[in-house]
């Protein structure tokens, strides 16, 4: 019968704590690291030349077409016999960051294109380059579909970062099993890592609504969004 | 650099055969998903607030917590209840939960897309609720999560490689029992992530076209 066995909590509070520790460390970097190489992608995706667009195209078809647990294996199983070896920390960023950014330039490609295309037309019109036209007029226009979309994939980074307990990358899941080998009780040690992530992607959800407040855009997201995992 | 190319063509009969497993586990968990989503969707609309908010709150907890630890706690914590089941369908439990709940929200969505107006003429009209739900609200929901349907199928096909680690033989299982025999992580992990792709890829392009179609269909 379930049950919950708080002893657990208290006994490997430590594993517990560097394992959440590590988990918000590294879906937080990929996050980061996701924003950077989105912005590359999406205009690439956008670019008029064809290379750039082939280019930032099949990176994201790529990565948006199979899943993350076959993304990890890759990359830490496959690019050894290419001769490239990376380090199980590096081996989680890299793959959870080119994850993050693939996830985000969608998202970010969808809020550009929602913005209707006399926008950046009368701009450049009126003499502004075509960087400054989607600075100033095509993003601010796009936040309000890219703030809920930017969410959903944001947590999806979080969730996914558990996968990377398949390679032994010592985050919350892989703190779970391990406490799970030592005591035997699956339903008090499953049960802390999905309050733990529940809160962390709750939190997310919170701070970027708190920002589209602060903001003042009105969520324009479409009424179904595509699924975060 | 070296690539086996007899290897990896020698190796696609078999991951073609993991493959189809995937896709069953996929159809099933999106049946399955979407008899969940129904229930919890007329949950929703007819039972007391309470009960709304527990539908919530599991909605929110299938979306807001990995797939990865749904699969474990399900598949360790299930014969715990007295429950034996067998992986397959532990595995196809964890993702229909899963898969259901954001289902639920899709429906959710199509629910409040359609106009209280037409809901509002139809009980103008005198129609019952029961006939309102027949004639006005399905026939606009149907069109309506259709297309994110496929979507989320598209999700499950990628989300089933979780159910590997608990030993479920799919497609990702096939590639690492291939790759214990063989070694050759580099053809079997490439061929597998094709397979993925031509999968993943072929719904997403049927989900543009039947997003053309139901355009047609759309009131809204």
């Amino acid at each position: 019968v379930f049950q919950f066995d708080a002893s657990i909590l208290i006994l490997y509070r430590d594993l517990i704590v560097s394992g959440f520790a590590n988990t918000v460390l590294f879906s937080g970097a990929s996050i980061l690291l996701g924003v950077v190489g989105a912005v590359i992608l999406a205009f690439g995706r956008l670019s008029r030349r064809k290379l750039a667009r082939a280019f930032a195209g099949s990176i994201v078809q790529a990565v948006r077409n199979t899943p993350f647990l076959v993304q990890v294996f890759t990359l830490y199983y496959a690019l050894p016999g290419l001769g490239v070896s990376l380090s199980v920390n590096l081996a989680g960023l890299t793959a959870l960051s080119i994850f993050a950014a693939a996830n985000f330039a969608e998202s970010l490609r969808g809020a550009i294109l929602s913005v209707p295309t006399g926008q950046l037309e009368s701009a450049r019109s009126v003499g502004m380059p075509y960087g400054l036209g989607m600075r100033r007029i095509v993003i601010p226009q796009s936040i309000g579909y890219l703030i809920p979309a930017l969410t959903n994939n944001m947590i999806g980074v979080v969730k996914e970062s558990s996968v990377l307990s398949v390679i032994t990358l010592p985050e919350l899941t892989m703190a779970t099993q391990i406490i799970l080998g030592i005591t035997f009780s699956p339903a008090t040690a499953y049960t802390i890592a999905g309050v733990l992530y529940w809160i962390f992607t709750a939190m997310i959800a919170m701070g970027m609504a708190g920002a589209q407040k602060l903001i003042g855009t009105q969520s324009k997201a479409p009424i179904w969004m595509e699924s975060d995992r | 650099v070296n690539f086996d190319v007899w290897y990896a063509i020698e190796s696609l009969p078999a991951l073609v055969v993991g493959a189809l497993v995937t896709v069953e586990v996929a159809i099933l968990a999106i049946l399955l998903g979407l008899i969940v989503a129904g229930l919890l969707t007329i949950g929703r609309q007819s039972a007391p607030r309470s009960a709304g908010l527990l539908i919530a709150a599991y909605v929110s907890l299938a979306r807001g917590t990995p797939l990865f630890i749904q699969v474990l706690f399900v598949y360790y914590t299930l014969p715990s209840f007295g429950i034996d089941i067998p992986v397959f369908a532990a595995g196809v439990i964890a993702l229909s939960l899963n898969g259901g709940a954001y289902i639920t929200e899709m429906l959710r969505g199509g629910l409040t897309a359609i106009p209280r107006g037409h809901i509002e003429a139809a009980r103008a009209l005198g129609m019952p609720g029961s006939l309102i739900w027949r004639h006005i609200k399905l026939p606009q929901l149907f069109i309506f999560v259709l297309p994110p349907l496929t979507v989320e199928f598209a999700a499950l096909v990628k989300a089933s490689s979780l159910l590997s680690i608990i030993s479920l033989v799919e497609l990702t299982r096939t590639a690492q029992g291939l790759i214990s025999d063989s070694f050759k992580p580099v053809e079997i992990w490439i061929m597998t992530g094709c397979i993925y792709f031509v999968l993943c890829y072929a719904v997403s392009s049927a989900t543009r076209h039947i997003e053309r179609l139901t355009a047609n269909w759309r009131l809204v």
